[in-house]
């Protein structure tokens, strides 16, 4: 046993390798945590005080706040970086998908590489015999499709490898060339995301146009019970989450706002009423049957709490909340469809439509994610599943889907708890980079976020105080969510 | 590891030594000046001169440095308020000044001014709003810009029209606007040829509702006064001008466009293939323009609705309160009020010459070099001494606080989230809420508002009996213009 004297002396050899760090983390991080603080309860503003200025600073207590939550475009933007988030469950699975994909075993049968060889070279022989006779007509599908050959052959050629390394290239790669790459990719006119979509919407057309009459309503009222049947489902889920006692009952009305809110807005905006009012009566009646039944089965609700699912809980329906709103928000495009089928369809003209423009960088966001340290993370919790547990499955004659759903996925869920966490940080606070590269913002305040607006108080009109307590809220609402997160889904990840 | 980490230290050394040989001022046998300004291509030429100037006249050697990457507003701000700015902080007038100044980065130039001649009177009188502020000057132009239309007369040539007229109203503008783009689109395809570009909207918005006699504020600029219907006018005409008549590009057109490269970006090189009859820009698009091969050039005004004006700016130097070397700055600015400089401008073409004597001579309304140019120039010279306004500035609200709530309701109006009236209306509601925020904020401007509101009652009082007024009660720069052309001043 080491004496007390060789422990102090440890103890200031550790202490002495601490130190930068913890005097790095003090100067850069701590103290302008709290100065940031301070300044949320002041009137600090760049013409008053600075080096050149020393007008006395006022605190106004909670002034900066009753402003803030006084300000309808606070709520606004608040709700633009809510919305942005929704594509984290979209990147969630993308991340697993994709490192699930690259956990398989690539060195094929003869036969396959082969056919991927062929493949490559196919494209790239093409795409070189055109460009010397002239006939490429854009630029970046040459690259493009250059590019995949080049993928396929050396996929082939270098295995795993390349693959892993090309899918993680999005996070190494500088943020703000990869927007400008997105940009011309999203160019309205010779961009190849429309080159290719003007191809689709010409056939669409043509199509659309040949369909019966009421076939676009009958696409509605479709895609209408499909977004009712998720919600059929999601209930049932919640009610029996709540009757195995896995959620309590006020976790079960947090959830369950999560599932009602789609058809709640979707009946403001859809144009074919009947359908709304279907679907509002539809939705009252699921209500009741299910309060029904949870009043009949109140008895028979387990007597002791088994554990706590309302993280899972809160995914689930997060995630049928955000498929629900994409299946009315085609329901809508179904109904206008065949009048919008009498000219030609055009596709979108992304950055530059009020309403595309969020989509447009979730989109690009959700390239980003998939292959970012979300697939690292997923691939290394792949490796740590015990390979035990898929050869008892595969002697109870399980099949692939059984193996992910009942072995996979709850031996992920602690990464995959991780990986929320972080990404709802980072959802919260996000948008800034891309927003004031592609779009400063706009279309008329559509892509403005919370640091967005943090940015533009703090150095546009030097109202420091004001933008210090706007990031507080935010550090407030991040921390709520956290702290959420923690306290249920934790439970859930140990149970 | 212990390998990595040596080398890594090692580089770190040789790269902090590299950097103190090549940029430490201390190295330096004389003094450096900075300064941070836009990446123009001739700011390499204008510091040369400079260099020379100042052994013609046997004045200490300084050496300039430009920093041409840190010229963003956001940029200059952090810099100045953390004490690292350039010894010479380019401004653009109408902005910059008033919200630096109060921060407190500019130093007063009065006295240097006056005793080395850059005060105000050798510049133009429309520019100096832009310089001087409360009655300190704070900078001096290093060019003036007014902005018209440049017009590509082979473009124009290529659809059998003629040139539009110098001067033209809102009707004419439209009509023959109309006529352009039917000739130069095909049926049945993508249009792609414009009548003109839609620059950051506030300038067409501002010298369109200046035109029809508003401006965004009062005239003692503490109210902004936009929910009009000549401001819903103006919005419903450009409306119409994009997304009707097509004569602008909308959002969604402007992104079809493959971007170009070179000094103003993409648009001149449009104006050139001909994709815009007509594109916004000052004098200074020549140094793009002459890259070309010989262009067919001329100059026409905005339309109007019964008042021509035009906007003129002006990229300012001012000096930073933190310089180490304020003296040396101030032998900058008096070299911009120099005749070396200045015809160093009116051959370059960077806009105009900061004194107005200048934009006189033959080398500048007839430049040996471009034969091509001969008349242009006059145009520009002319507007600056007549139709050309500074922007209306308040001191109550920022400027670019300002231009984004306006891009913003606009936008919002364009995307037919608001109608025309309650875009001018929430405009209005805004911008006047962020005057009282800043009064509330900043008490010491309370005394100067509330003296101006007592002016604007009685300019409105004698306004509503048909009475003039004294030109002193009047702040706004506009409004100064317009009533003297009304004849609502008293004499």
């Amino acid at each position: 046993m080491a004496s007390a004297t060789t422990q102090k002396h440890r103890l200031a050899v550790g202490l002495g390798f601490l130190t930068p760090n913890i005097l790095g983390f003090l100067v850069f991080v701590f103290f302008p945590l709290i100065f940031s603080f301070v300044l949320a309860f002041s009137n600090w503003d760049l013409r008053l005080h600075n080096m050149f200025r020393d007008e006395p600073i006022q605190f106004v207590g909670l002034e900066n706040f009753i402003r803030l939550f006084k300000d309808r475009d606070f709520w606004r933007y608040l709700g633009n970086t809510l919305f942005f988030m929704m594509a984290i469950p979209f990147s969630i699975i993308g991340s697993l998908i994709a490192a699930i994909l690259l956990n398989q075993n690539m060195d094929g049968s003869s036969s396959r590489n082969f056919n991927l060889l062929l493949i490559g070279a196919v494209f790239i022989a093409s795409i070189s015999f055109l460009t010397i006779c002239g006939l490429t007509g854009v630029s970046l599908t040459t690259v493009l499709t250059g590019i995949a050959g080049l993928i396929l052959i050396g996929g082939v050629l270098g295995g795993t490898t390349v693959y892993r390394t090309l899918f993680y290239a999005p996070h190494f790669a500088a943020g703000v060339a990869t927007f400008i790459l997105w940009k011309k990719l999203y160019n309205p006119n010779a961009g190849p995301i429309n080159q290719f979509l003007e191809h689709i919407l010409d056939r669409l057309t043509l199509i659309v146009r040949a369909l019966p009459q009421g076939s676009g309503t009958a696409g509605t009222v479709l895609l209408a019970l499909l977004s009712w049947v998720l919600l059929f489902i999601g209930l049932r889920y919640l009610r029996q989450l709540w009757l195995e006692k896995e959620i309590n009952t006020p976790g079960a009305f947090v959830v369950l706002f999560f599932v009602l809110l789609p058809v709640a807005v979707t009946y403001s905006w859809l144009e074919y009423r009947p359908v709304a009012i279907a679907l509002i009566v539809g939705t009252v009646g699921l209500l009741i049957a299910n309060g029904y039944m949870v009043l009949k089965q109140w008895r028979e609700r387990d007597q002791y709490q088994h554990g706590n699912a309302i993280g899972s809980a809160l995914m689930v329906s997060i995630g049928l909340m955000t498929l629900q709103f994409c299946l009315l928000g085609l329901a809508q495009v179904s109904y206008y469809l065949p009048s919008m089928a009498e000219d030609i369809l055009n596709p979108p003209v992304w950055l530059a439509d009020y309403y595309w423009a969020k989509p447009s960088l979730m989109i690009m966001g959700l390239w980003a994610a998939i292959g970012s340290n979300n697939m690292i993370l997923y691939l290394a919790g792949l490796k740590n599943v015990p390979v035990e547990l898929y050869e008892a499955a595969d002697i109870d004659g399980a099949g692939k889907f059984q193996k992910f759903w009942h072995i996979t996925w709850p031996q992920l869920t602690p990464v995959t708890f991780f990986i929320v966490i972080i990404s709802v940080i980072g959802g919260l606070q996000g948008g800034f980079e891309m927003a004031r590269t592609m779009t400063q913002g706009g279309p008329a305040g559509a892509t403005t976020t919370l640091s967005y607006i943090i940015y533009n108080e703090g150095f546009e009109s030097g109202g420091l105080g004001y933008a210090s307590a706007i990031a507080w809220i935010l550090f407030l609402l991040i921390f709520l969510v956290t702290i959420f997160n923690w306290k249920f889904a934790s439970r859930y990840v140990n149970d | 590891m212990k390998l990595i980490i040596t080398v890594s230290a090692i580089s770190v050394i040789i790269a902090f030594l590299i950097t103190e040989w090549f940029l430490h001022e201390g190295l330096e046998d004389k003094p450096v000046l900075y300064w941070v300004t836009d990446p123009n291509p001739v700011r390499e030429e204008q510091v040369d001169l400079f260099h020379k100037w100042l052994k013609k006249n046997n004045l200490p050697e300084i050496e300039m440095r430009l920093d041409t990457a840190q010229g963003n507003g956001q940029k200059r701000l952090i810099h100045g308020v953390s004490g690292v700015a350039s010894d010479i902080i380019s401004v653009g007038g109408s902005s910059d000044v008033p919200f630096f100044k109060q921060i407190g980065l500019l130093r007063n130039l009065d006295q240097a001014a006056a005793s080395m001649g850059f005060d105000p009177s050798r510049t133009y009188p429309a520019v100096r709003p832009l310089i001087v502020n409360d009655e300190v000057q704070y900078a001096f132009p290093f060019s003036a810009s007014n902005y018209y239309y440049w017009v590509n007369k082979k473009t124009f040539a290529r659809y059998g029209l003629d040139p539009p007229p110098e001067r033209w109203d809102f009707d004419t503008f439209e009509k023959l606007g109309k006529k352009f783009v039917e000739a130069a689109n095909p049926p049945g395809k993508r249009r792609e040829v414009f009548f003109a570009n839609l620059t950051s909207y506030m300038r067409e918005n501002t010298i369109f509702r200046r035109s029809l006699g508003l401006s965004i504020f009062n005239e003692t600029l503490t109210t902004c006064i936009l929910d009009d219907r000549r401001n819903v006018e103006v919005y419903n005409k450009i409306y119409k001008w994009i997304y009707v008549d097509h004569l602008f590009p909308s959002a969604a057109d402007e992104a079809s466009f493959t971007s170009g490269h070179g000094y103003g970006g993409f648009l001149f090189q449009l104006f050139n293939q001909g994709n815009y009859g007509m594109v916004i820009a000052g004098r200074w698009a020549l140094i793009q323009f002459r890259e070309f091969e010989s262009m067919s050039l001329d100059t026409v005004e905005f339309p109007h609705g019964g008042f021509p004006n035009g906007i003129i700016t002006s990229r300012c130097a001012s000096i930073y309160a933190g310089s180490k070397h304020p003296q040396l700055a101030e032998l900058f600015l008096s070299y911009l009020a120099s005749e070396d400089y200045n015809m160093q401008i009116v051959d370059c073409a960077d806009g105009l010459p900061s004194n107005p004597r200048y934009i006189q001579t033959d080398a500048f309304l007839r430049p040996p070099k471009y034969p091509n140019e001969w008349g242009i120039h006059e145009k520009f010279s002319k507007r600056a001494l007549s139709i050309s306004i500074a922007r209306s500035v308040s001191p109550f609200v920022f400027v670019p606080t300002v231009q984004r709530l306006e891009k913003l309701m606009f936008e919002g109006f364009l995307n037919d989230f608001y109608t025309a009236e309650e875009a001018s209306r929430l405009l209005e509601e805004k911008i006047n809420a962020r005057i009282q925020l800043n009064l509330k904020s900043h008490p010491e401007l309370r005394a100067e508002y509330e003296r101006r509101m007592v002016i604007q009652k009685k300019i409105d009082e004698r306004r509503a009996r048909d009475l003039p007024v004294p030109i002193s009660w009047i702040d706004n720069t506009f409004h100064r213009r317009y009533y003297e052309a009304q004849g609502w001043l008293e004499q």
